[in-house]
């Protein structure tokens, strides 16, 4: 039944969900903004994703409800480990490092699926051999860069985690950009037969 | 996930996806590939598209396949592949009952 729920629920309500917990996060802890605008921007591309890339209307809906879904997820893990910290429950060194594995492992998830969304070849701009080279390495970079954030963000020293995972982060959106420039400079070399 | 574990079983599914890394491909160029009858390798397309490790799409009179493998089901068939995954042949098989042409283990 809750399977149900989850793969049905409104996609309205969700959207609001995820707004009301961007704001109650705000209110708790603003400093925390850029740590959860991060997870955000992940969440906010895979809506995009899912509405321009989506087959049907019933699987762009499945996709945009797995990334607010996600994106809720991420807020309410923020918001607890805020309150957690708030509370003097756990150090603010130890919430720092639960958010960063959290921000890791869904970097994880985004990557392993990324190449999953095939889209239909007569919709396709662009070389469907060279993108789907392009998604499959994409996805395998976003996972080792997730491996890395979210290593780094357990085990490293203080002083050591942040610049490894935003290092490791970075460099991949640098790769990925750099992938989808020679995806989009790429002819379309490759037709689908007719 | 069990599906996916048959499909990435049979060495002829995994060439398949194999095959597919380099880009889109129809059916027939697919199946001209192996020394198997049509229905077999239909049969084999069949356990591919449940296992949702492929994804087909008819343009014009060819049917178009491509590769739609997550990172964890990518690794996954590098794994099958180097170390050789089988399972008794009574469950990978694919090939209907009354189809003879049978070259796959």
């Amino acid at each position: 039944m809750s399977a149900l729920f989850l793969s049905n629920y409104p996609l309205k309500t969700a959207g609001l969900g995820v707004l009301a917990l961007i704001v109650i996060n705000w209110i708790v802890d603003p400093q925390n903004a850029l740590v959860w605008s991060v997870a955000l921007i992940f969440a906010g591309v895979g809506v995009l994703v899912g509405a321009i890339l989506g087959r049907g209307a019933e699987k762009r809906a499945k996709t945009i409800r797995a990334s607010l879904f996600g994106a809720a997820l991420m807020m309410a893990g923020s918001l607890a480990l805020s309150l957690i910290a708030q509370l003097d429950l756990a150090s603010a060194g130890l919430t720092e490092r639960a958010f960063g594995v959290m921000a890791g492992v869904m970097l994880i998830v985004t990557g392993n699926f990324l190449p999953k969304t095939a889209r239909p070849l007569t919709a396709q701009r662009y070389d469907p051999a060279r993108r789907q080279r392009v998604e499959r390495l994409s996805g395998w970079i976003l996972v080792l860069a997730g491996l890395v954030y979210a290593s780094a963000s357990a085990f490293a020293p203080a002083d050591m985690a942040n610049p490894l995972s935003i290092g490791a982060g970075l460099s991949a959106l640098l790769i990925i950009m750099a992938l989808h420039f020679w995806l989009v400079r790429g002819t379309r070399d490759t037709q689908a037969p007719s | 996930m069990s599906t996916v574990f048959k499909a990435l079983s049979d060495p002829t599914r995994r060439r398949v996806l194999e095959m597919l890394r380099r880009g889109p491909m129809s059916a027939g160029d697919l199946a001209a590939e192996f020394d198997v009858s049509k229905p077999t390798m239909s049969a084999h397309f069949a356990v591919l598209r449940e296992a949702d490790l492929v994804a087909s799409e008819k343009v014009g009179k060819s049917v178009i396949y491509q590769l739609k493998l997550s990172v964890l089901e990518d690794a996954l068939l590098g794994f099958a592949q180097a170390f050789g995954m089988s399972v008794r042949s009574d469950t990978s098989d694919p090939t209907p009952s009354n189809d003879k042409e049978v070259s796959d283990p």
